[in-house]
């Protein structure tokens, strides 16, 4: 895309490099900033910037951080010795807004998949161990995707972990809340009826 | 189920060609290289959604074109209209009455075709992975549980075979991976057993009525797995995959043998043997799918009388004239062999002759 001002287009060119964002939202984004007070975009690119420079990785879930440790490392609320293993930080957002999960985490930033030439080592699952076989960790959920690199990462940490006497579950995989069930997929169906649940109680 | 109406577009070798048909036999006569067996092939597409003859789509688009089609009306129970499409470095779509599938695969086993060709010969003497894919395609379309684990499996050995091949070797996620592919190795083995079960009787049938002996056949299977489980094979031959850098035990590796009379058909077969076993194989997956499918597949012959004697020409026709079979689509060079073809049939016929 060209306009009169260079200017706007070296604005719209880096705007544009955002997911989801094609050239015509990065330029009504561009000539956004220019119809508001200076002042906001000053504001707006303090705060990217910011963020670009200043965040940290929690050094011991690797979950995005102001500080050394995150927000949920630091809760004296949490449970110490139950810990979740998840892919990404979204991963982390997500379970915590259930509501039901009060525990620390542990976010690996990615899958072990030999093809990609991604290796345990990796991800950060050497880390994993460590910070189980210090000792306070006792048991382990792992919340990874469904797919053939998420179940590989998934049987070589819950190897890795019940030898260090950790308890290890994985989330239970089926049919989702509110989902029509001939929408369901045969494969998602046919794990449903696998992993049925009695009602007797 | 026939094809009454179909329309390839930049496919192979037809840039825009239209047939309209209703015949129980489609006879297609024409000099070499104008088309015949493209015809045939468009039909395997719209069944099996990928070619019989090339290994990739992109073959199967003409050299100047960005993409290729095959539309198709079929008629039956149910008229149903078909349509694949695939483009350079895109995806391949397929339309069943407008409706286009997610996963090619939920297309594969609902229309069935069996194509019976010179190049079939590779089947005997091949290696045996021709054999197996042999036996891959027909369990595919008839048991979609089967098709996803060998999908899965590949793919597994695939993580486990490039693993294999870094500087150092994780026996813990080499573990990780055969957790997984323990239990498909295992089913994908007794499929194939109870498959052949079931399959070498009829196979034996077709070739006892195409040669007129007496003779066993079989085909052969023998698997790693006959004598252990897939973890004990991987653990006992651990250090041979670590050395050849490769995933030496699994049901990638098993064998598959043609044999007559407890002899192997690719090493002491004569020419005569070959030809009829070829046949009698091909005959006997069409009848196993017609069987477990209760449908009839389409038979696509390609060529055959160029490369059969008349002799066995002859009986072929018969079994053609006497069982049930859906609709045919023939090729040959010679019109006049094919039209005699046709009239020995005694079903409603189309010869066309391309230019």
């Amino acid at each position: 895309m060209s306009t009169s001002s260079n200017l706007i287009n070296k604005a719209v060119e880096q705007l544009s490099k955002f997911p989801g964002i094609g050239q015509k939202s990065a330029l009504r984004m561009a000539l956004h900033l220019l119809k508001r007070p200076e002042a906001d975009t000053v504001e707006l690119s303090q705060a990217i910037l910011k963020l670009r420079t200043e965040i940290k990785f929690c050094k011991q879930c690797f979950n995005l951080s102001d500080a050394d440790l995150c927000n949920v490392c630091k809760s004296p609320s949490k449970d110490q010795g139950l810990v979740c293993i998840v892919k990404d930080f979204q991963d982390v957002i997500a379970i915590e807004n259930t509501g039901q999960y009060n525990g620390l985490f542990h976010v690996l930033g990615g899958l072990v998949s030999p093809v990609d030439g991604v290796g345990p080592s990796d991800v950060k699952i050497p880390e994993l161990l460590e910070r189980v076989s210090e000792g306070t960790i006792t048991e382990a959920i792992i919340a990874l995707s469904s797919t053939l690199e998420g179940d590989t990462t998934e049987y070589y940490i819950a190897k890795k972990l019940k030898a260090l006497g950790v308890k290890v579950s994985t989330l239970s995989k089926g049919i989702s809340v509110g989902g029509e069930l001939e929408y369901a997929d045969e494969m998602t169906l046919a794990r449903s009826i696998r992993n049925r649940v009695s009602l007797d109680s | 189920m026939k094809v009454q109406k179909l329309a390839l577009i930049f496919f192979k070798n037809h840039s825009d060609f239209k047939l309209e048909c209703q015949e129980d036999v489609v006879a297609i006569a024409g000099l070499n290289g104008v088309g015949k067996t493209t015809i045939l092939d468009a039909i395997h597409y719209l069944c099996l959604g990928k070619s019989y003859f090339s290994s990739t789509d992109v073959q199967c688009i003409q050299t100047e074109e960005l993409q290729a089609g095959i539309i198709a009306k079929l008629v039956g129970d149910e008229d149903v209209s078909l349509k694949v499409k695939f483009k350079r470095g895109g995806r391949k779509v397929i339309e069943k009455n407008g409706v286009a599938y997610k996963r090619v695969l939920e297309h594969i086993g609902q229309f069935l075709a069996v194509v019976i060709a010179p190049g079939d010969i590779e089947l005997v003497y091949g290696s045996n992975e021709t054999r197996r894919s042999f036996i891959n395609q027909i369990l595919s379309q008839v048991d979609r549980k089967h098709l996803l684990d060998l999908m899965k499996y590949n793919k597994l050995i695939e993580h486990r075979n490039k693993h294999l091949k870094q500087e150092s070797v994780d026996t813990a996620l080499l573990l990780a991976l055969d957790e997984q592919i323990a239990p498909l190795a295992l089913s994908i083995y007794t499929k194939r057993k109870e498959f052949l079960e079931e399959f070498c009787p009829v196979f034996e049938a077709k070739y006892h009525q195409l040669s007129g002996e007496k003779e066993s056949v079989r085909l052969m299977y023998t698997s790693q797995l006959d004598h252990s489980s897939y973890m004990d094979l991987v653990d006992v031959n651990r250090n041979k995959d670590l050395a050849i850098q490769r995933s030496f035990v699994g049901i990638h590796r098993d064998e598959l043998d043609i044999e007559i009379g407890d002899l192997s058909l690719r090493k002491f077969g004569s020419q005569g043997q070959v030809k009829s076993g070829l046949i009698a194989l091909k005959l006997a997956e069409y009848e196993y799918l017609q069987k477990t499918c209760d449908k009839n597949p389409f038979l696509l012959l390609d060529d055959i009388f160029e490369k059969i004697d008349e002799e066995r020409a002859q009986v072929l026709t018969q079994i053609i004239k006497n069982d049930n079979f859906g609709q045919i689509f023939i090729t040959d060079t010679n019109q006049d062999r094919l039209n005699q073809f046709c009239v020995a049939i005694g079903k409603s016929y189309k010869l066309i002759t391309l230019k």
